[in-house]
């Protein structure tokens, strides 16, 4: 017996939420890596909460999308209040957390996945700019261009990065 | 909005360090197209791993040197990645500078030799200075002992691309050097 697609109407709108997880959990990690796995959680738990809210015949993948990125957007209001409330303090810095925050290895090599889409001078502006913290001006006078020519590479290379899909990415 | 006038404005928030989802405009007009969302969202991760991965030299502290561990940050601080590296400037520049700055101990093996014939007891000194620019607290300590630099420099990261919203847990990186 063949089975209906996942995204058939015949199959539950509660099995059909729960089959998002893996995509809604990819889509979050890139936001908000840490806190990912509990984000997807939240988006699942509201998206089953306000189910009555999807209108059938919609894209229930782009539905399930706009809801994380709001639970996504809630968090990090959620995160942006909390320093607020602690107020300056010492921070006693544990070693622990030291390595944590670092990109791992996987993460480098999606981003030099990423990189290899992207011009050489691209490349080199977008490094400059977002790696090493240069300003437009700093990097326009070390390349010798004018800044409107940076920027222009800057934003050429971000658009790159974000139409760019490696080969794990689109299975 | 279409893409063009998104992306345009999502560039100039970035181009001058902020966060695009803070303009409700961009947050309105990615919502209204998921595709959009899963661009912006490889876009961010991509920069935030490139911001995590800046070059600064890690190594574990050398025996005898230890560390401070505490450091005063300031709230609301943002981590401007510009400033940091002034920072980091003037940080060097104090390294560079040491040899030259005036020293209550000997500066070679046979000096310390001199002293201990002559009686006088060298006494070993450790100075630390400690900075904090934009976010980023730099220590920098010298040890008499063992004649070693180092600089430690602490920053609060968290995931989010806005700058003001960067305190969380502190890393620290420990760059040694050896005093010449």
């Amino acid at each position: 017996m063949e089975l209906p697609p996942p995204s058939s109407p015949a199959i539950p709108l509660d099995e059909r939420i729960a089959a998002t997880r893996s995509r809604v959990r990819a889509f979050l990690r890139r936001l908000a890596p840490e806190d990912a796995e509990d984000l997807s959680q939240e988006a699942l738990a509201r998206a089953l909460r306000y189910r009555d809210a999807y209108r059938p015949g919609g894209s229930l993948m782009s539905w399930m999308l706009r809801i994380a990125f709001r639970v996504y957007l809630d968090h990090r209001e959620g995160e942006r209040r909390r320093p607020a409330e602690l107020g300056e303090r010492d921070v006693e810095v544990a070693d622990s957390q030291s390595s944590a925050r670092r990109p791992d290895a996987g993460d480098e090599a999606l981003v030099a996945s990423r990189l290899g889409s992207l011009g050489e001078t691209e490349r080199d502006v977008l490094l400059r700019f977002h790696r090493d913290g240069r300003t437009i001006r700093e990097i326009a006078a070390e390349l010798a261009m004018p800044e409107g020519t940076v920027k222009s590479h800057l934003h050429r290379a971000r658009r790159k990065l974000a139409a760019y899909r490696s080969d794990e990415e689109t299975r | 909005m279409n893409d063009d006038a998104l992306w345009q404005r999502v560039h100039d928030r970035l181009d001058v360090r902020a966060d695009p989802l803070d303009d409700p405009e961009i947050r309105e007009a990615l919502e209204a197209d998921p595709e959009r969302l899963d661009e912006y969202a490889r876009v961010a991760e991509s920069l935030r791993i490139l911001e995590r991965s800046a070059p600064v030299p890690v190594s574990a502290p050398a025996t005898g040197f230890r560390p401070a561990t505490s450091f005063r940050l300031a709230t609301g601080f943002g981590r401007s990645l510009g400033l940091g590296s002034i920072a980091a400037a003037a940080v060097f520049a104090i390294i560079v500078s040491w040899p030259s700055l005036p020293r209550s101990v000997p500066a070679s093996p046979h000096d310390t030799e001199v002293a201990a014939t002559s009686g006088t007891t060298i006494s070993r000194f450790r100075v630390s200075v400690a900075t904090t620019v934009a976010g980023r607290s730099h220590r920098t300590t010298y040890d008499s002992a063992t004649g070693r630099t180092a600089v430690q420099i602490a920053e609060n990261i968290t995931n989010s691309p806005r700058p003001r919203d960067r305190i969380g847990p502190t890393r620290i990186l420990v760059r040694q050097q050896e005093s010449p």
